[in-house]
């Protein structure tokens, strides 16, 4: 099941909420099984028989845990590390069968000019992220914390169905107080209420009218498209990546309020970064912390110098690439953002702290887009050719003047709803007492009947991210 | 929309709290009404206003919920039984409309209320391919009077009234290639110059993809010129059949849904020319070539011939021995009844849904004539009438 469908906001999340609530808040361990069988539901909907994966990563990083966390407490430390390796290595295999392993006979069979015979499987949902997720957590607990004692608590932190299609990525430690006691009441369901509203608005409605725009443009090829129309292009992807994933992130840590949960953020108006690096702690935000404390820290970081500090970012930012999805193209992309990053770090990172913040912006923004130019798009040849032709290398097809005077309403509100939250907006009016207040209920109840259009007549658009 | 963690005691987290207590009964009334609603509302089985079946309530099996197709029906009947989905469907439209969209599925919001759709030029080898087969069919029959005409769409005749900059392939360019493509033995027959000189004319439907009985005679009456039919016997009569017509164009996109069309049929004014239509599938015959019924149908462009059938036969009372056999998209349907008198028989194949002989209905019928009508848009993007043709080769 997915979170932007009328299964599951009209019949699904009602009956769970009703269920839940009607649990008086002190017996959790009720109420933890209510969310346990609502996820193993939620997530056996869409393909039953992947939850077996599931299941067996839950119940495998579960007892790996208290193992590690056994041996650490009795000081074998030898032990202790070894079990890491070895539940690393499960979770890994796991990641690496179900999602890469076609792409590595692909590759294989290129390379040696045979037809290396291989059955291709469904991607399991939630793979990616609940793989790093559970990397983090016996990381997590070989490095000192304490590891979850309740398999039915550490099933509910795994497999929580408002994160487990597309995360966020969440520690152990951010969350256990809460697996045990937390408080749900009317503000918390109203507080998720609205920000879930939002999160459902952006993804139909702004993610999907942007795609649509992205749809038409990446239709042709990329050799028949002028630089504007390239340009036009990439620019309604990038607003529909945002929309999309960060739609999904709200939708998913509303869903999570409404269950008592503070689930991590994930975005924080990246497209205001000054700097690329910026960019990548205000984009992803929990997979960016995942990278950099579970690959980049173990690598070495910058502590062993320069030389060192080139080659492990370049490495992290290979391996977020290809985390992305099994293609060649991500790997171009997270390589060009390493390389970016080196070069912000030790070429022009000083220069550019110097110069004004709009045009920081706009270096940050032109940099990101060209990147989006290598993620966008189906194939690496494609992505290629995109960029190619966003730099001129294309025809010149006439339609960018007209993509982009048609599309100018909806590039300025998306701009809008990017770059503010409407936070302060939403302030300002709810101080004006209760007038203020049932104007912005209002709002929050026509941005949810405006979605419902838009969910109820388009085309059944699955979350991007989930099946990259 | 990011939530910066505000101090819960502060003023305007304690007016947020206040507000988040003060939807939650909102949303509940809205979750419950609307569910009700469409729980309770009988099912339909048809969208007349999107021009599809509805998903029925789909029964569970072992193996459809395993393989998770059970659960995607269930889903598709959700969305397709929600109370009010008409209503759903026209906001929807409506607010992109309000973020400046001036096209939705390559269908272009025009001035003077038309709707125009977006003509793509096929690859060369898609063009290729096609008039090889044509050719290839030709040579068979070195006997027939071949002839393929290639009709433009309204985006060809009223590219003024597009938006500027519009991306829009030119349909002379494609006519053109396949006009040099074609072997000698097949006549190409281009209208767009007749129909271009009348242009101020109401040549093409507003809401609709098709020309109109108006622009099918300006084009009928270039192509007499290349049939070497004889006009003498053109007398018509223009008889208005609707003025409620609201076309495919309109329906796909969601645009123009107020604006109306008008329908002309045409008619002989020598009462004494008769025609008799023979539907070969469904067994039934007609003494008129335009079927009301169509007119109450979901698509009253259906009145030209009743609409698409894989094979028909029309057999007239004219005073020649010429029989012809036309293969052909919906864009005939209105022209046909122009050739009527200039044919013994006409045989109308649509190849996208006739799965016959094409060889034995030539040497039965004794068909002396063999045309070739699509409009551009529908052409460049068929393959039937290659799978057509090359079947019988």
């Amino acid at each position: 099941m997915v979170l932007n469908s009328v299964l599951f906001i009209f019949i699904f999340l009602p009956v769970i909420l009703l269920i839940y609530y009607r649990i008086p808040e002190r017996c959790h361990t009720a109420r933890n099984v209510v969310l346990a069988l609502a996820s193993l539901f939620f997530y056996a909907w869409g393909n039953p028989i992947y939850v077996l994966p599931l299941l067996f990563s839950a119940a495998a990083n579960y007892y790996l845990g208290l193992e590690i966390a056994g041996r650490r407490e009795a000081e074998r430390y030898h032990e202790a590390r070894s079990s890491l390796i070895f539940a690393i290595v499960i979770n890994l295999l796991m990641l690496g069968f179900f999602r890469y392993a076609s792409f590595l006979f692909h590759n294989l069979s290129a390379l040696f000019r045979t037809e290396l015979p291989f059955k291709e499987l469904a991607l399991p949902l939630g793979i990616a992220f609940y793989t790093l997720q559970a990397i983090s957590y016996v990381t997590d607990v070989y490095r000192g914390e304490d590891p979850e004692y309740g398999l039915l608590n550490y099933f509910v932190y795994m497999a929580m169905f408002p994160k487990i299609i597309a995360g966020p990525i969440v520690r152990h430690k951010d969350i256990r107080q809460r697996l045990t006691s937390r408080k749900a009441d009317r503000s918390a369901l109203g507080a998720g209420i609205c920000r879930f509203t939002a999160g459902l608005f952006k993804k139909v409605v702004l993610a999907d009218s942007a795609g649509a725009l992205w749809t038409v443009i990446s239709a042709r090829e990329p050799a028949e498209l002028s630089a504007l129309t390239a340009w036009v292009g990439i620019i309604a992807f990038a607003f529909k990546i945002y929309f999309d994933f960060s739609g999904y992130t709200d939708m998913a840590l509303g869903i999570g309020q409404m269950f008592g949960f503070r689930l991590p953020e994930n975005f924080d108006h990246p497209f205001r970064a000054r700097s690329v690096s910026e960019f990548w702690r205000r984009w992803h935000i929990t997979l960016y912390d995942w990278f950099r404390d579970y690959v980049y820290a173990p690598l070495g970081g910058n502590r062993y110098g320069a030389g060192r500090q080139i080659r492990n970012i370049l490495l992290v930012w290979l391996l977020a690439g290809l985390w992305h999805g099994p293609s060649w193209r991500f790997v171009v992309w997270g390589l060009y953002f390493g390389v970016i990053l080196i070069l912000e770090k030790f070429v022009w990172g000083g220069f550019l702290k110097r110069l004004p913040s709009w045009i920081r912006r706009i270096y940050t923004l032109f940099v990101t887009l060209v990147g989006w130019g290598f993620f966008a798009g189906s194939s690496l040849l494609y992505s290629l050719g995109y960029v190619r032709a966003m730099f001129g290398g294309g025809a010149n097809d006439g339609g960018g003047a007209y993509y982009l005077r048609t599309n100018l309403i909806l590039f300025i509100i998306l701009t809008i709803a990017s770059v503010t939250g409407g936070r302060r907006l939403k302030d300002r009016i709810l101080a004006r007492g209760n007038r203020g207040r049932a104007l912005v209920t209002a709002g929050y109840i026509l941005l949810f009947l405006i979605s419902l259009a838009y969910l109820l007549t388009g085309p059944y658009q699955p979350f991007y991210y989930a099946f990259l | 929309m990011n939530q910066v963690r505000t101090a819960a005691g502060s003023p305007s987290g304690k007016r947020a709290r206040k507000l988040h207590r003060h939807i939650v009964p909102w949303f509940i009334l809205i979750i419950v009404v609307f569910l009700l609603i469409s729980l309770i509302a009988r099912d339909k089985t048809y969208s007349a206003k999107e021009g599809r079946e509805l998903t029925p309530f789909p029964r569970p099996t072992v193996a459809s919920v395993l393989s998770g197709e059970y659960q995607e029906n269930l889903r598709a009947y959700a969305s397709d039984h929600f109370f009010a989905r008409d209503f759903w469907t026209g906001t929807k439209t409506r607010v992109s409309l309000m973020f400046g969209r001036e096209e939705s599925g390559e269908i272009y919001k025009c001035s003077d209320n038309y709707l125009i759709q977006r003509f793509t030029l096929p690859s060369t080898e898609a063009i290729e391919t096609q008039t090889a087969a044509v050719n290839a069919f030709a040579a068979k029959y070195p006997d027939l009077n071949q002839y393929m005409l290639v009709a433009p769409t309204s985006g060809a005749i009223f590219a003024d009234k597009l938006p500027a900059g519009a991306p829009m392939d030119d349909e002379t360019a494609y006519m053109t290639a396949i006009r040099n493509e074609l072997a000698g033995g097949v006549n190409f027959i281009d209208v767009t110059k007749a129909l271009k000189n009348h242009k101020e004319e109401y040549l093409y439907y507003k809401t609709d993809s098709h020309w109109t009985g108006l622009g099918a005679y300006y084009a009928y009456k270039q192509a007499a010129e290349t049939m070497q039919l004889d006009t003498s016997l053109d007398n018509f009569e223009a008889l208005p059949v609707t003025n409620d017509f609201n076309g495919d164009l309109s329906e796909k996109s969601g645009y123009n849904r107020g604006v109306k069309d008008q329908i002309n049929v045409y008619f002989y004014r020598d009462s004494s020319f008769k025609m008799i239509a023979e539907y070969t599938m469904e067994g039934t015959q007609s003494a008129s070539l335009y079927q009301s019924a169509g007119l109450s149908g979901n698509d009253m462009y259906d009145v030209y011939l009743g609409g698409d059938h894989s094979v028909m036969t029309i057999e007239t009372s004219a005073n020649t021995g010429r029989k012809l056999l036309i293969l052909k998209d919906s864009y005939a349907n209105c022209f046909i009844p122009f050739l009527a008198a200039n044919f013994r028989e006409i045989v109308v194949v649509d190849p996208s849904c006739y799965y016959g002989d094409l060889n034995s209905l030539i040497k039965e019928e004794n068909i002396t004539d063999l045309m070739y009508l699509y409009n551009a848009v529908t052409l460049s993007t068929d393959t039937s009438l290659t799978r057509a043709l090359t079947g019988a080769n």
